[in-house]
């Protein structure tokens, strides 16, 4: 009946519960928590070659949380039930911080959003006539002040929400890895080093993400890609590629050389049935590979053709958004191609295409926030404040 | 410039906080209309859980539900060896063959027949304890002369009380 | 304070009845009229009519020296509580250790159908079967990690689903270092072994120990001192299964071996 199965499981271990949804769920907050620092490192913490993207991030970042919970909902045997969560959330549970976390964060990422975006609202709302002003109206919460004064006590009130935000992004993921830490059980994910991995490795999907969605869209809109928002990305995609790496391999590497008795299933392991999604997507096709491109961008950098930096930067991040997402995949399904007898393996898992969790849907959920950004850059647009300079945040 | 009232241009926030208020009282308030109404009665758990535990049907009877129908059965199997082999092991669970509050008889009982049912026990194992009598059925019944079929146990033991 | 909510100690008939009425005829008529007095479903919790969960802390003891893996329990555990197909309550593990090399473990059917002679022709030094099923922990990972509560210890000791509530995301799974829970097929929520606590709140035992030929599972009640598991917790080396998990299982094991985990 498995005949993909090696010397001994317990007999409920050969099944895998946590399917590729639960490799989605990780991504695409990560995606989130990344997009969002970027914004923050704007908004925060000042770094002006990066307004061009200020807006632009923090709409991603909503866009990707508003699907965040979707892939947690198609797992659930339940899902009509998945609101007990927060009806009786049990705080034993590292799980049951989920609402909580989930709820703060996406109103404090709506009301940074509104506060950004509130002007621009205002005065659609003021060009448009019929149910778009109504809409834009209700969205405005009925005051049309765009007063000075009123734009520098919002420009006040988005640091101090983009100030909670990176907190309650490193929480909001933190949290996921601290879901897969705490797990006694699975010596492949019981380290205290996995919320921390988790973190860095957001860090580097979300700017990745940034640096390719900005690419298109400035080659979509005919607009010049903009030199130093680049280099910065490529920068700081670097600093976090290096401490991602750097926290993978120390896992591994600390490991292997305590020798416990958990380096005899993990070893295995990396050695044979993650040996490609390890070895050669997360460490050396999407890890060395975009370490060493980077490196070139960052530290060659004046030296550099404009196209050329774009062309590296983007491959980078295209690279590196495929080593998060071989990550994710290696610590959710890699911790359940074994059994907890710690004598038996799973040989392979491949996920079905068409089944209710299968890749389909994966797919159907990563191309969801895409579709909301382009909505979003419709009503909103991005990237206005580029053609008009004067007091905008 | 001197402003006459600090709060003249934050209409907008103290809007935007009242919608904050009403979102978070409505999910604090709409929260405890779906608590289940045994929650908490024991501990963090919907109390009547436990009680849907206890209201599962019983299955198996024991020795002593068979007895009433099947008394001769019944004192064969008790005096033999195999008395702490469970009338159930062999025929499956008694709820499937009769109501015992009824006192009546719902469907044939199953049993489980051949020597693979005595091999489950009986076949030569070195994981099984060495003094817990087990054969090669083959060699045992080539070995008494007899012939190796299915049944082949039988021709020499009653299963009730095999000696 | 409603009757619904009145504490199990309050029973007037709380539990002057309960003995160990094991395998009595007494037991099981007592069981059915239980049966019959309890509603499906009912609010009642637990202070239903001559049993009293103060009075009650159940423990397993398991003697791998007496198992002959038969594997009776697994398929009465099955026909006793409606497990699907494939999946496992109970399970029983066999364990064939040559003289020198590696040990040779496996659980076909978790043991359901028996066990074949192992044809390999290997050395045995020692064999043994050893029974595996929830250990019904007292620091049990599993209903720490489920986040709305649907997973929870009884007052008298027993680790418990509440399938009603289960939203099924698997992650009390995940926490189990034993793989006792699996997510049911049928249901879609999480399922375990529940030392047949339909039974044993009504006097009877579980059908596991019931089935069992050999006397080698046992359930009994810590609170009880003439109750045999005693004598032998008290009495005999017992061990139970990964102790440096510090989960504190409630299923104690003679006879184990370090093969065994």
């Amino acid at each position: 009946m498995f005949p993909e199965l090696t010397g001994f499981l317990f007999p409920n271990d050969v099944h895998i519960h946590w399917s590729m949804m639960i490799v989605m769920y990780p991504y695409i907050t990560g995606l989130v928590a990344g997009a969002f620092i970027v914004s923050s490192l704007y908004h925060v913490f000042g770094a002006e070659e990066l307004k061009p993207l200020g807006r632009f991030a923090l709409a991603t970042a909503l866009c990707f949380l508003a699907v965040a919970g979707l892939p947690l909902l198609n797992h659930l045997g339940h899902p009509e039930r998945g609101i007990n969560i927060i009806v009786t959330p049990h705080f034993t549970s590292a799980m049951a911080g989920f609402g909580i976390l989930y709820a703060s964060y996406f109103i404090i990422l709506l009301f940074e959003v509104w506060f950004v975006f509130r002007v621009d609202i205002i005065e659609t709302a003021e060009r448009s006539t019929g149910f778009k002003r109504g809409l834009f109206a209700a969205l405005a919460l009925g005051v049309y002040d765009t007063s000075p004064e009123a734009r520098s006590l919002d420009r006040n009130i988005i640091r101090i929400l983009a100030a909670i935000g990176i907190p309650m992004a490193c929480l909001l993921h933190g949290y996921v890895g601290f879901l897969f830490g705490a797990v006694k059980a699975n010596p492949w994910w019981s380290t205290p080093l996995m919320p921390v991995i988790f973190l860095f490795s957001a860090m580097v999907s979300g700017i990745a993400l940034l640096v390719i969605l900005y690419q298109v869209a400035m080659k979509l809109k005919g607009v010049p890609i903009d030199r130093l928002a680049i280099a910065a990305l490529a920068r700081w995609l670097w600093l976090f590629l290096i401490m991602s790496l750097t926290l993978e391999l120390l896992e591994i590497m600390m490991l292997a050389y305590e020798r416990a008795e958990e380096w005899e299933v993990i070893g295995h392991l990396l050695t044979h049935q993650l040996s490609f999604s390890f070895i050669s997507l997360q460490m050396v096709g999407g890890g060395l590979i975009p370490l060493i491109l980077l490196g070139i961008v960052v530290l060659m950098g004046h030296y550099m053709d404009d196209r050329i930096r774009n062309t590296l930067t983007m491959v980078s991040s295209l690279l590196l958004l495929l080593q998060v997402l071989a990550m994710r995949w290696n610590v959710v399904i890699g911790g359940q191609m074994f059994s907890k007898s710690m004598s038996g393996f799973r040989e392979t898992y491949v996920p079905g295409f068409f089944e209710k969790e299968g890749v389909l849907a994966a797919v159907a959920i990563l191309f969801i926030p895409f579709i909301l950004l382009a909505i979003f850059e419709r009503v909103l647009p991005t990237f206005r404040h580029l053609e008009r300079e004067e007091g905008s945040v | 410039m001197t402003s006459e009232n600090p709060l003249a241009h934050s209409k907008h926030v103290f809007r935007a906080a009242l919608l904050l208020l009403a979102v978070v009282v409505a999910l604090i308030l709409g929260r405890l209309f779906f608590v289940p109404e045994t929650w908490g009665e024991y501990g963090f758990y919907r109390g009547a859980a436990v009680g849907e535990h206890r209201a599962e049907p019983v299955r198996f009877g024991g020795d002593e539900a068979c007895e009433p129908c099947h008394d001769a059965e019944y004192a064969e199997h008790a005096a033999g060896v195999h008395a702490p082999v469970r009338c159930e092991l062999c025929h499956g669970p008694v709820a499937l063959h009769a109501d015992l509050e009824e006192g009546e008889k719902l469907a044939e009982m199953p049993v489980r027949r051949g020597r693979e049912l005595c091999e489950l026990c009986h076949r030569a194992q070195a994981a099984r304890p060495a003094s817990f009598p087990q054969i090669d059925v083959r060699e045992h019944v080539l070995e008494n002369g007899g012939e190796v079929t299915p049944d082949a146990c039988f021709d020499c033991h009653d299963p009730h009380s095999p000696y | 304070m409603k009757h619904r909510h009145s504490h199990p100690d309050q029973q007037p008939d709380g539990v002057s009845r309960r003995e160990f009425l094991h395998r009595s005829s007494a037991a099981l008529a007592g069981a059915v009229a239980i049966v019959l007095i309890l509603p499906e479903g009912s609010a009642a919790g637990i202070s239903g009519a001559e049993y009293d969960w103060d009075r009650h802390t159940w423990v397993y003891v398991i003697d791998t020296t007496k198992c002959i893996g038969c594997g009776s329990c697994v398929s009465a555990c099955r026909a006793e509580n409606s497990v699907p197909e494939g999946m496992y309550r109970t399970w029983v593990e066999r364990y064939e250790i040559p003289v020198t090399g590696e040990a040779f473990i496996d659980s076909p059917d978790g043991g359901e159908h028996g066990f074949d002679p192992v044809t390999s022709g290997m050395n045995v030094g020692k064999g043994f079967f050893v029974p595996k099923m929830c250990n019904h922990c007292r620091a049990t990972p599993c209903t720490q990690v489920c986040p709305v509560g649907a997973s929870f210890t009884t007052r008298d000791g027993v680790v418990l689903v509440d399938a009603e509530h289960c939203i099924g995301c698997g992650y009390c799974v995940q926490a189990c270092p034993f793989g006792s829970r699996f997510i049911n097929p049928t249901t879609h929520t999480a399922d375990k072994c529940t030392w047949c606590y339909h039974r044993i709140t009504k006097g009877l035992t579980t059908a596991c120990v019931e089935i069992c030929p050999v006397g080698a599972r046992q359930l009994g009640n810590r609170d009880d001192p003439d109750d045999p598991v005693n004598e032998i917790l008290a009495t005999r080396r017992v061990q139970v299964l990964q102790p440096e998990l510090l989960t504190r299982p409630q299923c104690y094991y003679l006879g184990l071996d370090m093969e065994v985990r």
